[in-house]
């Protein structure tokens, strides 16, 4: 057995038998849709026409739009790891009160629209909001968020940190002491032995949670919409805009077709490297440290890191609490919360509780769904050999990729007749969402998959266990812990979906987010739209506390 | 021990297996079909009283299902996507901006309105006078101006809000992705003429305007009347009698500028051709322009009522104005060159 190989059983073994079903999946659901919107894009008359392309390609808007997009996307992966990693080491690394609590508030901004905390942010930050005054009070002048680079990145840290934290830290907080101990022991600072040995081993998750940060980042959408400005346009927004009026639709496709390339490229470089570069490591069970077991100087800084990421992601999430209960009020008041479920007599009335009910129902079906794509698809690939292995890897990351507009597009022209006519079914709903939820099981997974020692499994066949037998006995139970932490942002990402589900949306399946854009799109709806949006955050802190709490035997947390 | 993990196992791929049950079941219950079914492909400002609606589908024996489309100028784009095998059995929110390239895709078929005749000329010309549109409801999309901003004299004409007085004053929709933006766009078309409006939106961006991707990031973020930094917006005439209606305010803290000739956005209603229920659309369409579905639009829809003489609210004063009507003639092909020359003016 070459310790070269990546993952465990043996590689090259069983690949396709785990793969096919996962492709036998994304073909109709994505594949199809998507292939189907783009030829009508490429080839409008039928046959395919070069003029689309010429016109993308001699117009240098468009490689610009490519360039900014790529680079902002990487420098916010970058920062999202900057401000995240130490985070991760916050939670793995110190056990302090409130810490499931806190760790669950960490994944709030994720599910957030957009739009509204830009609202309740810039009420704050407004000219008559506290933060402002603050601000003037020390000399400074006023935050001028939009239009701005700055804005968009630090709102691409707000949305895509927990990534970080919560990916790399369930590895962290389960790896080994003993080696960092070793290192310790034979001399190293506590610098070198972070860089020589805690980082390396952490590898596969921060590569994990970086490849998900860039895939959010550089599909990003809602931020750009709101914060953006002249020369501000991601790729997602270009083609939204050439698209939705149909007249643009061939450029649109060939920028679809660029934007699922370049990051089809990106995502298989990275492929290539975590292939070469995952280090095999014992995990054991949570490692945390109470806080008074630790030195003054790690007290210090833990609590210093742990209130810079409470000021940089508590300010907006209470600004927007804040704003529910305040908006156009003397002081704070539960009136918008009771609006809420009072009936207004009109068809646009969207039951808080029905919305709810919605939310949890699409996000619990397509977690269930996401674990069975997302497990199958990463065992698949942790089998795979060679540049199967890693073309697979990075196509199955493709539904993250797809601009929602095209794909939306697509399902609308694709699930169109007989009895695959699904326009306005809930099911396609749940689709959609499974789509956008089983790439982070199969990261999770794939993360910790990595990291594990493939002799384990190889035991239990030697010991006469079936495959069948030592998968489940042996590599799920080690894999659990990455499931678990995916599961988590699969729950997630379907409570906060937006995209798809806009584009088949129907008024009596409408989730939270749909009722918050419908209030948000009213006019005196702002009230409403804030305090649906506090709703949420309270039923993603919720959700994300309980998930987080299912343990698979002793292997679990995060 | 491999027991005690095969327990958790199967208690693991129960649970799911429940889930998905649970999720089926749900699925199932919704999809049940008792009286004829209308649907409805609206844009996302469609709303009605709902008694109202539940007397329609009493009357017909049928129920009716809205799928909201996006704005109008999506829900058209899905209506083509899908022409002669349509999603609904009727397309409302189809307006004088977008009309046209529905009708090119022949999207619609015709059908004469009961109360046609009753609808005023330059409402039924706005959606080019055919018989596949029938006008419900129109409004006017205008600059609105922050009261409380302490502005000074508001501006007399499109031209002055280039000025530098009012730098960095304004915020705008992208007409890409927003119909008051659309609108907005085709009024500075049809008031300054070819070569007029390009040179007014270099000049305003020079004067720092703000675009937003839509009317709710324009109003509620940008507009400083709700926090934001910018006391001009464009809007609609009726924002203000909105401010009134929802504040329960004696005046609107916001007016609507109404200084030059406005658009006349005209929203219309169409039977999608190839429609599982065409009768039953035409019912509706017949319905919308009913006396009792017309007075109730300001207050559902804040917007005009189509047939004139409808009575209208007390607080509805306050979206009454009085303007001329601007003219404009446009092709698709007009109004999709202006969309691409704006976004290069202001985009790049």
């Amino acid at each position: 057995m070459s310790t070269a190989s990546a993952g465990l059983g043996r590689p090259g073994t069983g690949a396709w038998r785990w793969g096919l079903p996962v492709v036998l999946v994304l073909l109709p659901l994505l594949a199809w849709p998507l292939a189907a919107v783009l030829w009508r894009g490429v080839a409008p008359d039928g046959a395919l026409s070069a003029e689309a392309l010429r016109t993308v390609a001699s117009d240098r808007f468009y490689w610009e739009r490519l360039g900014f997009t790529m680079a902002q996307a990487l420098a916010s992966t970058a920062l999202a790891l900057a401000v995240g990693l130490p985070g991760a080491a916050l939670f793995a690394l110190v056990r302090f009160p409130g810490r499931g609590l806190a760790l669950a508030l960490v994944t709030v901004p994720f599910v957030l629209p957009t739009l509204v905390v830009a609202v309740a942010f810039l009420q704050l930050a407004g000219p008559d909001g506290w933060l402002s005054d603050g601000l003037a009070l020390v000399g400074l002048p006023r935050l001028e968020p939009q239009g701005a680079l700055w804005a968009i990145l630090a709102a691409h840290v707000f949305f895509n940190v927990a990534i970080v934290i919560r990916l790399v830290g369930g590895v962290w907080a389960n790896l080994d002491p003993r080696a960092e101990e070793a290192a310790r022991l034979l001399g190293a600072g506590p610098l070198a032995t972070l860089r020589l040995v805690t980082l390396p081993a952490l590898g596969p998750a921060i590569a994990a949670a970086g490849a998900l940060v860039f895939l959010f980042t550089f599909t990003s959408f809602g931020v750009v919409l709101v914060l953006g400005g002249p020369g501000l346009d991601t790729l997602e927004v270009t083609i939204f805009r050439l698209a939705v009026r149909l007249v643009q639709l061939p450029e649109a496709a060939i920028l679809s077709l660029v934007q699922l390339g370049a990051t089809l490229a990106a995502l298989s470089a990275y492929a290539w490297l975590q292939r070469r570069a995952a280090a095999r490591q014992p995990l054991r069970a949570d490692r945390a440290r109470p806080l008074s077991a630790l030195s003054w100087r790690a007290r210090a800084l833990a609590a210093a890191e742990g209130l810079a990421l409470a000021l940089f992601l508590g300010a907006p999430l209470a600004a927007l609490a804040w704003g529910a209960l305040s908006v156009d009020a003397d002081g704070p008041t539960l009136a918008h919360f009771r609006a809420l479920f009072e009936e207004t007599g009109r068809i646009s009335f969207i039951a808080p509780l029905d919305a709810l009910r919605w939310s949890l129902a699409y996000a619990a079906g397509a977690t269930a769904l996401a674990l069975l794509l997302g497990v199958a698809g990463a065992t698949a690939v942790a089998r795979a050999r060679g540049r199967l292995g890693t073309l697979l890897d990075a196509a199955l990351m493709l539904p993250l990729a797809v601009p929602a507009v095209v794909l939306g597009f697509g399902y609308l022209t694709t699930f169109d007749r007989g009895w695959y006519d699904l326009r306005g079914s809930p099911w396609l709903v749940l689709l959609a969402h499974t789509l956008v939820a089983y790439p982070f099981v199969l990261r999770a997974t794939l993360a910790v998959q990595r990291s594990l020692d493939p002799r384990l499994p190889e035991a239990a066949r030697l010991l006469g266990a079936g495959p069948a037998r030592a998968w489940r006995h042996v590599e799920l139970p080690l894999m659990a812990r990455g499931v678990l932490a995916g599961a988590v942002f699969a729950f997630a990402v379907s409570l906060g979906e937006f995209g798809a589900t806009s584009v088949l949306r129907r008024r009596e399946f409408a989730t939270l987010p749909i009722a918050i854009f419908d209030a948000l799109g009213r006019p005196g709806g702002l009230g409403r739209a804030l305090a649906l949006s506090t709703i949420l955050m309270l039923v993603t802190a919720a959700s994300v506390l309980v998930i987080s709490r299912a343990r698979y035997r002793e292997i679990g947390e995060f | 021990m491999p027991v005690a993990m095969f327990g958790t196992w199967r208690r693991a791929a129960a649970a799911l297996a429940l889930l998905v049950g649970a999720l089926l079941l749900g699925g199932a219950a919704c999809g049940d079909d008792g009286p004829r079914e209308l649907t409805i492909l609206a844009h996302d400002s469609f709303d009605m009283d709902a008694e109202l609606l539940a007397r329609f589908e009493e009357e017909h024996d049928a129920t009716v299902t809205v799928l909201g489309g996006g704005d109008a100028i999506e829900v058209v784009s899905r209506a083509i996507l899908n022409a002669g095998n349509p999603e609904a059995d009727l397309l409302f929110g189809v307006d004088n901006l977008s009309y046209r390239r529905a009708l090119d895709a022949g999207v619609f078929e015709p059908y004469r309105a009961e109360r046609r005749d009753e609808l005023p000329a330059e409402l039924l010309d706005a959606v080019g006078g055919g018989l596949e549109l029938t006008p419900i409801d129109y409004g006017f999309v205008d600059v609105n101006v922050d009261l409380a901003a302490d502005v000074g004299a508001p501006p007399a004409s499109l031209q002055e809000l280039a000025e530098p007085r009012w730098r960095g004053a304004l915020v705008v929709q992208d007409p890409a992705t927003s119909s008051p933006g659309l609108q907005f766009l085709a009024l500075t078309v049809a008031l300054l003429g070819e070569g007029g409006w390009q040179e007014f939106w270099e000049a305003l961006r020079a004067n720092d305007v703000r675009v937003t991707g839509g009317w709710s990031a324009a109003y509620l973020t940008e507009f400083s009347h709700n926090g934001g930094q910018r006391p001009l917006v464009v809007s609609y005439t009726s924002s203000p009698a909105a401010e009134v209606f929802f504040a329960d305010l004696d005046a609107p803290p916001t007016a609507s500028l109404a200084a030059w000739p406005l658009l006349r956005q005209v929203e219309a209603a169409g039977v999608l051709a190839g429609a599982d229920e065409p009768e039953l659309a035409r019912a509706f369409i017949d319905f919308m322009l009913t006396d009792a579905f017309q007075a109730q639009i300001p207050r559902t829809m804040f917007v005009y009522p189509a047939i004139p003489g409808t009575p209208t609210p007390a607080w509805w004063r306050w979206a009454e104005v009085d303007v001329e009507p601007a003219r404009l003639d446009a092709s698709a092909e007009d109004i999709d060159r202006w969309v691409r020359e704006w976004t290069r003016i202001l985009r790049r």
